[in-house]
């Protein structure tokens, strides 16, 4: 009797040790360069965009090369730190809310318009309320129904939310002492254009490219305000990838993004997707201000 | 004299629901077939559970094998089966699975798993329902869907199968017709018996019928949670019964 | 004048008076801004967006979802079914160990059912990233506590007197310890732990909202981008899915099953709850983890951040839970009667069915359209999808229930409505009350997911500390969260153990 006990006892130490070791292995090939970006538009026109981008990437630096998609802004942050992600497409907020918690990581670039990077303020037609020059005119958004993208947008909240406390408009001042997130620069549109909100803030580039592409998405759409220019979008990597792959894999990774030209037709492709005429050298130094607003509106603390 | 097989010694027993038991003192040596008579309240139900060991008595001894009751293994307690009076079988469960259920002493864990399971031997469990009286259409039957009498019996084969040296059995009759009744009684009772299964030769049953006290050798009589007599069979008199009632 | 008596029939209506709040402030806060948009919502129901590449990633996803919520059913079954013996008070008397181990297990199994798996999931995608496994850990962790607590319920309720017969056989403690608890393990295993899957799906197609993957990914993208026909091919998707697996589960039958068979299964539950063991050893210990710094900040932060403000949150989550616990239990009963033919049964099983169907967080964003966020809102959104989940129990109790008082009633001439109410309803009323208890621990646990999307209370602000990596912030909210969620199950128990 004792002994068929025992015998148990025995079979299930065995079994946990097997399973165990079996177990271990999960974690997957690390010769494969993973990149991400933050979510901010439709998944379909990220997905085409990135793998294109990985494509190319995998050619020139004759590595696996791996599109893993996320869907917040919190989870690409996180995704890098924990090291699913190497490469990333940050915001201005997130790559900051990226490299202060993955002190290793560098920047690699950013494209030409992201050194003055613009958002635009947008209004329902039915409000008829006229286009405004400067940022006083922020006050006649009082007591309407708002809304930004996400809430770790640099474009889509951090910079709007600041340009309109600057205007001396807080929170508390919208319909309801609320603000909507949308999560995303193409459904602040177009729930500003079905009328579900009165008013949205959005990134410049998303706003022009639904203007010229998507007109009936616009169509009871008034810009309201462009706002001044500040630094957005940026590639940030970990610091780990040469150790990882060869000697100065960072190096060749980032010339092959600076290197990417408009004249090639392969490379054109992809920088119309990013609405870039090139990408360029960018510093981490670059983001300060952001870092400095967003501790202002706590959103690094 | 050779050491009873079971010993109380000044047992008293009190608790909320005043079941009592009064410096009550038994010897059981082994081959006794006792009757426990009295009418209910008296104690008998209360004794029985001191002498298998569910209930704690407040006060004295229980010596099982000339060894006090707590220092026991469980194989030695496991040599006391009992009958209870409300059969408590699991519900859920089929007739062959409870009565299997008296083999977990015997058996593994992997015994008690296949039971549950369903995928155990039932050859034991068949063979002593069957001595019990009990159909084979009733052997896979849930026991909530059986009768009063069939249950009873499927509690007398658990503690059978148990093959224990001493049997407790608290009114095993009730639910019976005469016919069965004497039936199980003779299996009780009777040591060797024709089915060639291991009938514990020391036993004690309560009972509140007087016809049935044929073949018991030693009678006991308790009132008020004392033992108001202790007799040989043939020695007991109308008028022990009539301080009983 | 009749005074108005209070029995469990007249405490299920009384809840209605929550509506005068509710529909003062959604009045206030109307609009008819999205109501374009509703109309989409509701036309692209019955014409979803049918080709071959949506089918085809339906078919992906709805595979994702299946996986992910079968494992975490099926493991927190397995461990559900453990730490409920565990936690019962027949394990310690059997192997004679202290009962203040009991105890101590009872006080975590508590806490960590606490909190709902969205913010195990959110909690546990900031530590670990985003993965695969994240979604089964995430469900696993308080639907073990959740099925821990319902069998120890159910075994805490064998008689004692059996217990001790069985004790009294003398066998090995842990073959009298499993042929005790078997026959109720078994039964609250068919009667709660298949409606479980269920549950694990819906929980799976949430947090597919907050990013683990699956049909509920699909959802918010396409809701996101507002294509309703899209969204409308998805939710048929998770309908169908659910309705499959019910009936799929109603076949399975543990009693008729061949010796081979139950072996081979007996084989596999051990397996899995092996390895899903030692994955989740593996898992806490072998991942970068936890950002200890922060931990590090938490120690030197200055609380300043319980102010005001937080308690006005703190408020806010309490005032939403009652409004939809309200709603939940009056809605059903008052509908039933209402209703009360067999066109009307029929159109309040569709109606509920859609409300279980689309996932809360859904429901407030198109209840959004045509209304400014507000606590109002939220609760009617949060009582709407768990009246359909009450009045889904309630109609089967019905259902089952014989009528033979309603037609000695009907029969003497009382109204049918009336009749309805003294024959039937009044006998299912103490179990439907003591239903929704059990029912309101829920909602109070789920009010953070809707805080997260619908900007009240508690939830909201977990987001936005989740999301500005506030670990310390993130930790005080949690610990109001349980707090609140232990005093409800507490008050809850009183409740429910007066009605039974």
């Amino acid at each position: 009797m004792n002994k068929i006990f025992i015998n148990i006892k025995k079979i299930f130490l065995t079994s946990t040790i097997f399973f165990a070791t079996l177990s271990s292995p999960l974690n997957a090939n690390p010769k494969v360069l993973k990149i991400g970006a933050i979510p901010d538009q439709n998944q379909e026109v990220l997905d085409k965009r990135f793998n294109l981008f990985a494509k190319e990437l995998a050619k020139t630096l004759d590595v696996k090369v791996k599109y893993i998609p996320v869907i917040n802004y919190v989870a690409a942050v996180t995704g890098f730190r924990t090291n699913d992600l190497d490469l990333v497409w940050f915001g201005g907020l997130s790559g900051v809310q990226a490299r202060l918690q993955t002190p290793k990581a560098i920047v690699i670039a950013q494209r030409d318009i992201d050194k003055e990077f613009k958002s635009v303020f947008i209004v329902n037609k039915k409000l008829k309320l006229d286009s405004i020059s400067n940022k006083n005119g922020l006050k006649k958004l009082k007591n309407l129904r708002f809304t930004f993208g996400s809430e770790n947008s640099t474009s889509g909240r951090l910079m709007p939310e600041f340009f309109l406390n600057d205007a001396g408009i807080k929170i508390e001042n919208f319909k309801g002492k609320r603000v909507g997130f949308s999560g995303g620069h193409d459904a602040t549109i177009a729930l500003v254009n079905s009328g579900a909100f009165d008013a949205g803030a959005l990134n410049k580039q998303v706003w022009e490219n639904n203007l010229k592409n998507n007109p009936k998405r616009t169509n009871n759409v008034n810009l309201f305000w462009i706002t001044p220019d500040y630094v957005d979008y940026h590639w940030v990597a970990q610091g780990n990838l040469d150790n990882r792959f060869r000697e100065d894999f960072t190096k060749e990774l980032k010339s092959t993004i600076l290197n990417l030209d408009i004249k090639k037709t392969e490379h054109k492709k992809i920088l119309d997707m990013f609405n870039a005429k090139k990408f360029i050298e960018a510093e981490s130094s670059d983001y300060k201000n952001i870092e400095i607003i967003a501790r202002k509106l706590k959103k690094i603390r | 004299m050779i050491n009873p097989l079971l010993e109380l010694k000044e047992v008293s027993y009190k608790n909320k629901n005043n079941f009592t038991l009064n410096k009550v003192s038994l010897r059981i040596q082994s081959g006794e077939k006792i009757a426990l008579l009295g009418k209910s309240g008296a104690g008998k139900t209360t004794l029985i559970s001191i002498l298998n060991g569910t209930l704690k008595p407040n006060k004295g001894r229980i010596k099982l094998f000339n060894t006090e009751f707590d220092k026991l293994n469980l194989y030695q307690k496991s040599k006391i089966s009992t009958i209870w009076q409300d059969l408590r079988l699991i519900e859920d469960l089929s007739a062959e699975q409870n009565v299997n259920c008296g083999l977990l002493a015997k058996q593994s864990f992997l015994f008690a798993f296949k039971n549950l399971l369903n995928i155990s031997s039932f050859n034991k469990a068949h063979q002593y329902m069957q001595v019990c009286n009990l159909k084979k259409s009733i052997f896979s039957k849930n026991i909530r869907k059986i009768s009063g009498g069939q249950k009873q019996r499927v509690a007398i084969a658990r503690s059978l199968i148990q093959e224990s040296n001493i049997l407790l059995a608290d009114e095993p009759f009730n639910n019976l017709d005469p016919k069965l009744t004497s039936n199980i009684k003779n299996l009780l009772l009777i040591t060797k018996n024709k089915n060639k299964i291991k009938v514990p030769n020391t036993t004690l049953i309560a009972l509140h019928r007087l016809d049935l006290l044929d073949g018991f050798n030693r009678i006991i009589g308790m009132k008020n949670g004392e033992i108001i007599f202790d007799l040989e069979k043939n020695k007991l008199k109308k008028n022990h019964l009539n301080k009983l009632y | 004048m009749n005074k108005l008596k209070l029995n469990s029939s007249s405490i299920t209506f009384l809840p209605i008076l929550v509506c005068i709040p509710i529909a003062y402030e959604l009045l206030i806060n109307f609009h008819i801004g999205g109501i374009e948009l509703f109309k989409e919502f509701i036309i692209s129901a019955f014409n979803p967006k049918i080709n071959n590449e949506i089918i085809f990633t339906l078919v992906k996803r709805l595979n994702e979802t299946i996986i992910i919520a079968f494992f975490s059913w099926l493991i927190s079954i397995i461990f559900g079914v453990i730490f409920g013996i565990l936690s019962s008070e027949i394990f310690y008397q059997i192997l004679n160990l202290p009962i203040f181990l009991k105890r101590f297990l009872n006080l975590f199994l508590t806490f960590i059912r606490s909190i709902h798996e969205i913010i195990w999931g959110l909690i546990l995608m900031q530590i670990y990233g985003i993965s695969f496994s994240i979604g089964i850990i995430a469900i696993c962790i308080p639907y073990v506590a959740i099925n821990a607590k319902v069998f120890s319920e159910q075994i805490e309720n064998i008689n004692l007197k059996t217990i001790e017969s069985i004790k009294q056989i003398n066998g090995i403690k842990s073959s009298t310890l499993i042929t005790l608890v078997w026959a109720p393990v078994i039964e609250t295993f068919k009667n709660f732990g298949l409606y479980r899957l269920e549950c694990a799906i819906r929980s799976t197609t949430v947090l597919g909202l907050f990013g683990v993957g699956g049909i509920g990914t699909s959802i918010f993208l396409s809701f996101q981008t507002l294509n309703f026909q899209e969204l409308w091919t998805y939710l048929w998707g998770l309908a169908f899915l659910i309705i499959i697996s019910k009936e799929l589960l109603k076949k399975f039958n543990l009693s008729n099953t061949s010796k081979k068979f139950l072996t081979s299964f007996v084989i596999a539950l051990f397996c899995i709850s092996l390895f899903s063991l030692s994955f989740f050893v593996y898992f806490i210990f072998n991942k970068n983890a936890i950002p200890f710094n922060s931990i590090n900040n938490l120690l030197i932060s200055n609380f300043n951040f319980i102010s005001y403000d937080f308690l006005k949150l703190l408020l806010e989550t309490i005032v939403l839970c009652l409004l939809s616990t309200g709603i939940a239990i009056s809605f059903p009963p008052i509908f039933i009667l209402i209703l009360n033919n067999k066109v009307g049964i029929t159109i309040i099983r569709i109606i509920s069915f859609l409300f279980r169907l689309i996932p809360p967080p859904v429901l407030i964003l198109i209840l959004l359209m045509f209304n400014d966020p507000s606590i109002s809102l939220a609760a009617t959104t949060l009582g709407l999808h768990n009246a359909a989940i009450t009045s889904k129990l309630l109609l089967a109790n019905l259902h089952n229930q014989d009528n033979k008082q309603y037609i000695a009633m009907k029969s003497l001439g009382v109204s049918k409505r009336s009749s309805w109410l003294f024959g039937i309803f009044v006998k299912q009323a103490n179990s439907y009350l003591a239903y929704c208890a059990y029912r309101s621990d829920i909602i109070i646990r789920e009010t953070a997911i809707l805080g997260v999307i619908g900007s009240v209370g508690l939830g909201w602000q977990l987001q936005e500390s989740l999301s500005s990596f506030a670990w310390e912030e993130v930790i005080v909210i949690l610990f109001f969260y349980s707090s609140i969620a232990i005093i409800g199950e507490l008050i809850n128990g009183k409740i429910k153990s007066n009605l039974t």
